[in-house]
């Protein structure tokens, strides 16, 4: 055997009929393609076997016979045969049941699992009908809390081992584990701590029985009254694909799909408890206008009218140009069409730019070849040179720790550890900056960079894929472009993907609402980004539509930031109350997450279906009709107000979308989307119904593909060559040259320190403002210091330090010493209760800063 | 079965001598002359060819051949010895002695092992209870150390190697191997499933890792002395040499004693003077556990039945560690097997739901019987459970879990079910024990 | 500030020296700081968790699988009545009901003083002196109610100091230092070993053939 080749398959026999396996395969697996069911608890296709719970035993032939074994840990075998069915396989099952049962108390009809518990299910199935158990249960303490969002019950834990395993396995954050031994084997944290994990939730999700719980969805409702929709995460740009669950027009709970290509069912916790804040009170539901210095309720009629007097006085008065539209990077993609449309064809301004971070701009994201986060996993060598990915793009890290255990190299360049560092075979302790320079001039940097790519890739690339985007918010965006864009003339085989992590900032980008493009990416002549704007709306007469931004959280120059919005007529168009709609004039409800349908934009360009699952709370309305309504009151020919036909519109007009169809991306072919443009292959999974697999994703009630039933090569060509006209062709434009003043990035400046300003999950906006349980999560801002510095004046790890930026702006922060830190940085650490943005200068190449004592 | 006096004490030979266990003795008793004769004038193979010839059967319990079991190490760039002291199995007590009164004979023979599979490091897992045992074993380390026997170029054949003494922490799971390795990788002692994890294969840190037994270890600085042929010249057929047998209970001697294998059986050594010197009190043997408290119970007509491997698996349960268990007539069965039941319902390790479920639920009602709350029906349900947990409860059992641990459960619950029924009746009918 | 004192630590530093992989150690530390600290205290588990790389909660986890392992205070001496097959033939029922009885403390509990904490052990392999009792893992027996009060009193007295170390002390006697031999010093050596296994090997079927 040692030497033939792996075959194809193997065969094996299953209950007397001989099926057909993968090599490797586990039984189970086969089985269930084949259509027999085994039960289980323990065993989770995106986790490594255990075989502990016994629940899958069948009857298998072997040297000395037929034995029992489990049949989620023993892989099939050519000529293997596997009974599932006999008496022997029903008594053994049977016996685990009624020894799961009992210990397990019978408290079904106040279980948040009861209606969705595989143990609940199987009793009913196979199980026995009277408990012959009458000793007394085990009893623990009632449940308690695990972490502000988890609660557990340990009286219900059937030991599968679920949620140990994720945690330690699969999220890299062990502080839970077992405790104890044998029948008294209990879930812990470490007494008095919490379990601190930005994924706790997948252990809710996976947990078999009610043993974890999550305080969002306690006693909210029960699964057989729950309804769902397919729909896509929106709190960042990975996109992980999910359900909406919801009873009786509210939202009651997100769960993970088992998408092959984006989450593998995992969500973050940010992602999965957000609609928490769907139903809070800081929810904008009626439209205001200004009256004087009050804000007042007024019908919509009245604030669109406002709205257009607004639009016509300042075209007449100052030029369209003074108007500007920022945000849009939390709309839907046909809400962005329609607002493009509104302000650069019906208005006539080139204002527009919905990257209010300033990531990688949008000229080099279309000028470089893309990869797919799959082609990311599979790389030869993947290039991470971005922001922290946890933070950032939560459950792409997650993927990333899936993908390096089956062998991804990551080369890391980033001067701090980030979470990714533990992942990396090598990290490259580099400013995106230094690293531009010297791939664009030659030195170290690059030649080490090189060295590292090209072992694995070659020289140009192939195979490669690099992962660009923001390590340092105080950069100016065009460092990042120059990284990418170098990186790219470097290595012209290799693929990207950038991490901007709004949720639709893709999309936005796609649509034209960046400066200098058009819907499609489409060039047009550059103009003002949002700091621009910013800086103009501060001294000269503007209108200015903020959609779903918060200037003053997001962008730098707080102080020229709060003088544009005091000068400035400013309509907010939002879901949440933030900061700026203090100085709106017009305030325009927004429909939030599940009141509107319509598609998004992942940063793979995999556009997908948003589920629409209930009616917008209030007055509230979706993006595309408010821009629609603003259009007709200006005049300008109504646009169409229904997703579809705004979609037919798009894939009609813009070669982008060509050959893509709103019915397609929810069709069992693309249960996933489709990544535009198409002609590259599409990647599918299954052309079957998703299946539903009770035990791996509790509480899908639709039929789901569960389970990684085909490897990731199973890409096959998207619908492009259907197509009339054959594939659509949007050409990449050239690469764009940026100038970087590497020498001011790095020239250390005497007596001060530079500033590295990062993010973390959890960083403080409006809707996890609203969340009630969530917020308490809410980071807090802090700088950290290397313990010298600290030292040098005088302050101790956790006391309050001054900060003073290159502009004289001070800033009282928390300071943490942190030994880590590379020399002549301190890394800022952005969040609740000091804005650390605005020490940062719009347009500087570096920020630096004073540490001094309070 | 006449036991002729002149057969060797292999392995207690310094039992009871002076400061057995300190390095003076040994070297005065000879020791250390077989690990050099091993390393300076022995191949490897040679020193694997003799252990093989001598068929040394694993001490621990399951009773395999040791050289067939080195033969079977997958060859690897690294390669680790574990030596297992980790003996928990209730009435065994004989490596405990052996590592308090003769560690030295344990380094020699773990030495000369990693020698012969080629280790690049050796670790004895000593049981974390024996606090006098770790210390002399230490001590005999760091005196084997000092005399060059351990560490780097030993007696200058330019072998190498170290030995690292490990305490568990009490858990009598970590006696089974691969729930050995886990704790020794600093984890809980959850065995792996076999296959693959067969320890020769994937082992310790998933390298190729050879487990055995301290007495088996004992038993390798004689074999090399004299050849694996006088070794396999004592005792009959598989069962070849000597062993140590711990005999406990109702018996005058309780002991551990060293006899040449399947020459005697049972009954003599219960009754020979030299040994257990017969029934307290003179009473009379009601059963009686031949091999440790997994092993199934014999009867008294079982008795003469003799001390080797094959002969008592052939009667139905095993030799297991070597430890025997008398009861007298004044024995209450119902709470021996309760307490055996107690036992292995404590120390479960968890994992498998028949064991850690079964095993609690069989001594809930065992417990319920013999305190006189018991039921009729509790007898089948007794048996269905155990039936739940190793079908057919039978010996060799079949499995429902990832270690034998669980099908050892039903052992002792339902020999005394099958053979004292009607004592269990008693303790119904009557309410209570009829023993107190 | 480590919870470890700097003589435990340097020990503990030791320690982590003998194995392949630090996490190996972790029980062994255990051991340590309850020779320190009499049970393991969350500092000094979050210490072990740094020096070992694992998260404290696996520390907790894994310690709370072993009976010598506390994870609560304990008293000075840890008392263990054997109450398993051998010794329950023998009496051990009756003298763990004793212990209960005349230490005031149920199985499990600690005595009000802090002196004694009272268990009910399974097999310590000391059955040929059954029924035995283990204080501090250091074996008596067999005791009678009688001798078990006796022990108790002369514990209490002080008698044994020396003999039954401080709980938590499980060795006395230390290794005197780290691995001698470094791994890869053996691994190269070992690649020899085959290769002459190998060679020997060859030129034995060379002779079979040539004969
Ligand atoms: C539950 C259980 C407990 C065991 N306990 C011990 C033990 O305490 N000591 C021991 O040497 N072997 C014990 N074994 C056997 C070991 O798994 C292993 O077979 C043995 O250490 C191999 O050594 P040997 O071949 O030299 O006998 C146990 C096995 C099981 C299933
Ligand atoms: S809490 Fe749930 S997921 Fe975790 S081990 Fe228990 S039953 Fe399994
Ligand atoms: S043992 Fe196979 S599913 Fe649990």
């Amino acid at each position: 055997m040692s030497n033939a080749e792996t075959p194809a398959s193997v065969h094996i026999t299953l209950d007397g009929v001989e099926i057909e396996a993968k090599p490797g395969e586990l039984i189970i697996e086969a089985a269930e393609r084949a259509g027999t069911f085994i039960p289980r608890f323990c065993y989770h296709p995106r986790m490594r076997s255990v075989g502990v719970c016994r629940m899958c035993l069948v009857e298998v032939s072997g040297p000395r016979g037929f034995s029992l074994q489990p049949s989620c840990y023993l892989p099939v075998a050519e000529g293997m045969q596997v009974v599932t069915k006999s008496d022997k396989v029903k008594k053994a099952q049977d016996g685990v049941l009624e020894f799961l049962l009992i210990n397990h108390p019978l408290d079904c009809p106040v279980c948040d699992k009861g209606g969705e518990c595989p143990l609940q299910d199987q009793t009913l199935a196979y199980g026995p009908g009277e408990s012959r158990f009458v000793e007394e249960k085990r009893h623990w303490e009632k449940p308690i809390e695990i972490s502000k969002l988890v609660l557990l019950d340990r009286e219900r834990c059937i030991q599968c081992d679920r949620c140990t395993r994720f945690a330690d396995e699969v999220a890299r954050d062990a502080f839970i584990d077992f405790a104890g031994r044998g029948d008294n084997t209990e879930i812990s944290t470490f007494p008095d701590r919490e379990f601190t994990s930005y994924f706790s939730g997948n252990t809710v999700q996976i947990c078999p029985v009610g043993a974890l719980t999550a305080r969002p969805y306690r006693f909210k409702a029960r699964p057989w009254d729950l309804e769902e929709a397919e729909s896509t995460c929106t709190q960042c740009s990975l996109g992980c694909r999910m359900a909406v669950q919801f009873s009786r027009g509210e939202v009651t709970r997100f769960v993970g799909i088992d998408s092959d290509v984006v989450n593998t069912s995992w969500l973050c916790d940010l992602g999965r408890f957000s609609y928490e804040a769907l139903d809070s009170d800081k929810r904008l539901v009626e439209p205001k206008v200004r009256y004087r210095s009050e804000m007042a309720d007024v019908s919509w009629r009245d604030a669109i009218a406002r709205v257009g007097t607004h639009i016509r006085n300042f075209t007449s008065g100052h030029g369209a140009g003074s108007i500007a539209f920022l945000g849009g990077a939390g709309f839907t993609n046909e809400g962005i069409y329609s607002f493009v449309k509104l302000a650069k064809t019906a208005i006539g301004t080139s204002l527009f730019d919905a990257d209010i971070d300033g990531g990688v701009p949008a000229s080099v994201v279309f000028a470089t070849p893309r990869a797919t986060l799959v082609e990311a996993l599979e790389a030869k060598v993947l290039v991470v040179a971005s922001s922290d990915v946890r933070e950032e793009l939560p459950v792409l890290f997650l993927r990333l720790n899936e993908a390096v255990k089956k062998g991804l190299r990551i080369i890391e360049v980033s001067e701090l550890e980030t979470s990714i560092s533990p992942l990396a075979t090598e990290r490259l302790p580099f400013s995106a900056a230094r690293l531009a320079a010297s791939l664009r001039s030659g030195g170290a940097a690059a030649e080490r960079l090189a060295a590292a790519v090209n072992a694995s890739a070659g020289d140009a690339g192939e195979g490669a894929v690099f992962l660009v985007g923001k390590s340092n918010f105080a950069d100016p965006s065009a460092v990042y472009g120059s990284l990418a864009s170098v990186c790219s003339k470097k290595w012209p085989a290799a693929k990207f993907l950038f991490s901007n992590s709004r949720a639709n900032i893709f999309g936005a980008m796609d649509l034209g609402a960046v400066p200098g493009w058009l819907p499609g990416r489409v060039a047009a002549p550059a103009s003002d980004d949002a700091r621009e704007i910013i800086a103009r709306a501060a001294d000269e007469p503007m209108l200015l539509f903020l959609l779903g931004v918060d200037p003053l959280a997001d962008l730098p120059d707080t102080a020229l930031v709060k003088a544009a919005l005091e000068n400035a007529t400013v309509v907010v168009i939002d879901s949440f109350e933030n900061s700026a709609t203090d100085y709106a004039d017009v305030i325009l409800p927004l429909a939030a997450f599940g009141e509107s349908a319509g598609t998004t934009t992942n940063f793979e360009g995999r556009v997908t279906r948003l589920g629409q699952v209930t009616v917008p709370k209030g007055q509230a309305k979706p993006d595309y009709l408010i821009a629609a309504e603003i259009a007709r009151e200006i005049g300008a020919p109504s646009g169409r107000t229904a997703p579809e036909a705004i979609f037919a519109e798009m894939s009609g007009e813009l070669a982008l979308y060509r050959g893509v169809s709103y019915a397609d991306l929810a069709s069992n072919r693309y249960p996933d989307g489709l990544v535009v443009p198409l002609g590259r292959k599409a990647i599918s999974i299954g052309s079957g119904p998703r299946k539903l697999d009770p035990i791996a994703t509790p509480g899908l009630i639709a039929p789901y593909h569960q389970g990684p039933a085909k490897p990731f090569a199973s890409e096959e060509a998207g619908p492009a060559t259907k197509v009339d006209g054959g594939a659509p062709s949007v050409s990449a434009p050239n690469l764009p040259e940026f100038t970087v003043d590497a020498a001011a990035v790095s020239a250390p400046v005497e007596g001060r320190l530079r500033l590295l300003l990062t993010r973390r999950m959890y960083r403080p906006t409006p809707q996890l403002a609203a969340a009630p349980i969530l917020s308490q999560l809410t980071a807090q801002a802090e700088v950290r210091v290397a313990p010298a510095t600290l030292e040098s004046i005088g302050a101790a790890d956790g006391s309050e330090v001054k900060l003073t930026g290159d502009h004289g702006v001070e800033v009282l922060v928390v300071a943490r010493a942190d030994k880590a830190l590379p020399e002549g940085v301190v890394q800022g650490r952005l969040g609740k209760g000091a804005n650390l943005l605005q020490l940062v200068r719009s347009g500087s190449w570096a920020t630096h800063v004073k540490v001094g004592s309070n | 079965m006449e036991q002729t006096n002149q057969v060797p004490k292999i392995v207690t030979s310094r039992i009871g001598l002076e400061e057995s266990w300190g390095i003076k003795t040994y070297l005065a008793t000879g020791g250390y002359t077989a690990l050099r004769k091993a390393l300076t004038t022995m191949t490897p193979e040679q020193v694997a060819d003799e252990v093989s010839k001598s068929n040394l059967l694993g001490r621990g319990g399951a009773g395999f051949e040791v050289g067939r079991k080195w033969s079977m190490l997958k060859p690897g760039p690294v390669r680790y010895l574990v030596v297992n002291g980790d003996e928990s199995e209730p009435a065994t007590f004989k490596d405990h002695m052996l590592i308090e009164n003769d560690p030295h004979q344990i380094v020699e023979g773990t030495l000369i092992s990693a020698y012969a599979v080629g280790a690049a490091r050796a670790f004895i897992f000593v049981r974390g209870e024996f606090a006098l045992g770790l210390e002399r074993l230490q001590a005999a380390v760091n005196e084997a150390y000092a005399y060059g026997a351990i560490g780097r170029n030993i007696f200058g054949s330019g072998f190498s190697v170290d030995l690292v003494v490990h305490p568990g922490a009490g858990a009598y799971i970590c006696g089974e191997e691969t729930a050995l390795l886990e704790s020794l990788e600093g984890k809980r002692g959850f065995p792996r499933i076999k296959p693959p994890y067969f320890p020769a294969v994937i082992g310790l840190y998933g390298e190729p890792t050879i487990v055995n037994n301290v007495e088996s270890m004992s038993n390798i600085p004689w074999i090399v002395n004299n050849g694996g042929a006088s070794f396999a010249a004592l005792g009959v057929g598989r069962s070849t040499g000597t062993r140590i047998f711990a005999l406990a209970g109702h018996v005058n001697r309780p002991g551990n004693y060293e006899v040449e294998m399947a020459k005697l059986t049972f009954r003599d050594l219960v009754e020979r003077p030299e040994y257990g010197g017969g029934m307290r009190l003179g009473r009379q043997v009601k059963a009686f556990i031949p091999g440790g408290v997994s092993a199934p119970w014999f009867a008294p007509d079982q008795l003469d039945i003799p001390l080797s491997q094959d002969d008592v698996a052939k009667a139905g349960s095993m030799l297991g560690s070597g430890s025997i268990v008398m009861m007298d007539d004044h024995t209450c069965m119902v709470r021996a097997a309760w307490r055996i039941a107690k036992f292995f319902w404590r120390e479960s390790c968890g994992q498998c739901t028949p064991c850690r479920e079964g095993s609690g639920w069989i001594e809930k009602m065992m417990r319920r019987i013999e305190q006189g709350a018991g039921r009729e029906a509790d007898l089948d349900l007794l048996m269905d459970a155990c039936d739940n947990i190793s079908p057919g409860v039978a010996w060799p059992p079949q499995q429902t879990t990832i270690c034998v641990l669980g099908p050892s459960i039903p052992s002792s619950v339902a020999s005394a079910i099958r053979m004292f029924r009607d004592e269990f009746l008693v303790h119904i009918k009557e309410g209570g024990c009829p023993y107190e | 500030m480590g919870a470890f004192s700097p003589e435990m630590r340097e020990r503990a530093e030791n320690l982590l020296t003998l194995y392949p992989k630090r996490r190996s150690a972790l029980i062994p530390l255990c051991h340590l700081a309850q020779e320190q600290a009499g049970h393991l205290t969350s500092p000094l588990m979050e210490e072990i968790a740094e020096l070992t790389g694992v998260t404290p909660a696996e520390v907790y986890g894994t310690a709370s699988f072993y009976d010598m392992l506390h994870t609560e205070q304990v008293g000075k001496f840890l008392v263990g009545v054997c109450t398993n097959v051998a010794c329950l033939l023998q009496g051990g029922g009756e003298l763990l009901e004793h212990a209960e009885a005349s230490l005031g403390v149920a199985a499990g509990g600690t005595t009000e003083d802090e002196m004694f904490t009272l268990e009910e052990v399974e097999c310590v392999a000391h059955c040929d002196k059954a029924p035995a009792v283990q204080v501090n893992y250091r074996f008596f027996g067999p005791l009678t109610g009688e001798s078990f009060d006796d022990l108790i009193a002369k514990l209490r007295a002080g008698e044994y100091d020396g003999v039954v170390p401080p709980h938590g002390t499980l060795t006395r006697v230390t290794r005197e230092n780290g691995i001698e031999v470094p791994l890869d010093e053996v691994l190269a050596e070992r690649k020899e070993m085959d290769r002459a296994k190998a060679e020997r090997k060859a030129a034995a079927e060379a002779a079979k053939e040539g004969n």
